[in-house]
């Protein structure tokens, strides 16, 4: 039954070498994520996208009391988006899997919240805080 | 193609449909998308080191867009195509290079193509480049979940394939 045998000249060094590709890369993205896990300082701002478009942008720093609101989808799909001081995060949707709602409450610009099905994402940037903090022309 | 060809390779997708469906009952423990143990892939693993990559692909197709009946979504189809076909492909390619005892290799190639497969289609989906930020995370658990499933089909194509080319 064996029809595709595959023959190489070298296979062992060839297995090593590629071992040793897929350990670098295992390491450097572990090595990323635990750099990207930055101390959340700035201002945090929230981006809602749907299919690319931007609907809203909240600013979090200046929300005091959460509150929520409902956004449909253009496949008449909806997401429950619930806005809390310094976090954002998806409520209750009625998407197949719901893991945008199990993603929980984002609370720095490290992992965006997604929700494929309906094509939102919520993304959050940080601004590098308040004008004296930022370099002064000694650091030029 | 011969009668027997065609009824084994219909039994492979019946198998791999099958671990689909058992994969699909496994609730997530990590809450981010594309993050999937993707056993259905020890199928494809065992048909790409038995059979041809023609025979291997229509498997692959079969099972693609049969299981996305079986889960009852069409948008999930667009991912697991778009995964699948790069997947696929690394596979082969990997596959051609590599001897039969390095198959867990040529498995995490398979599940990290897989992985940038559905990312591109999340990116055409939302138009929204912080989707690259899942990159990384993906890039690690796919490197874990390929590793497993290439182990799977290592012990199959020893203890399990033997067996097979019998009937």
């Amino acid at each position: 039954m064996i029809t595709h045998v595959t023959k190489s000249k070298n296979p062992v060094f060839r297995a090593i070498l590629l071992s040793v590709f897929l350990i670098l890369l295992f390491a450097a993205s572990l090595l990323y994520l635990f750099a990207a896990r930055s101390p959340h300082t700035g201002r945090l701002t929230a981006r809602i996208y749907q299919n690319g478009t931007l609907l809203t942008t909240i600013d979090l720093s200046t929300v005091t009391e959460a509150y929520s609101f409902t956004v449909n989808s253009p496949d008449g799909g909806h997401n429950t988006i619930e806005v809390k001081p310094g976090a954002v995060g998806i409520k209750e949707a009625d998407c197949p899997d719901r893991l945008c709602v199990s993603m929980g409450y984002a609370d720095s610009s490290l992992l965006p919240i997604v929700c494929l099905p309906h094509g939102l994402v919520i993304e959050i940037e940080e601004q590098a805080a308040a004008p004296d903090t930022l370099p002064d022309a000694l650091s030029y | 193609m011969s009668v027997k060809k065609l009824a084994t390779l219909s039994v492979f997708t019946v198998i791999a449909l099958t671990i689909f469906v058992a994969e699909s009952a496994i609730p997530n423990p990590v809450p981010i998308p594309g993050i999937k143990l993707g056993l259905a892939n020890i199928v494809t693993l065992l048909l790409l080191m038995n059979f041809t990559p023609a025979e291997t692909f229509w498997v692959l197709l079969a099972r693609i867009l049969l299981s996305s009946v079986f889960s009852g979504q069409i948008v999930t189809l667009f991912y697991s195509l778009c995964g699948g076909i790069l997947c696929f492909a690394a596979m082969y390619v990997i596959n051609r290079f590599l001897c039969a005892r390095f198959v867990f290799i040529t498995s995490i190639f398979g599940a990290l193509f897989h992985n940038i497969g559905q990312i591109l289609v999340a990116y055409a989906t939302t138009r929204t480049t912080g989707i690259f930020v899942y990159l990384p995370f993906l890039t690690v658990s796919g490197i874990i979940t390929g590793l497993f499933t290439g182990l799977c089909a290592y012990y199959a194509q020893k203890y399990l394939m033997p067996h097979v080319k019998k009937l």
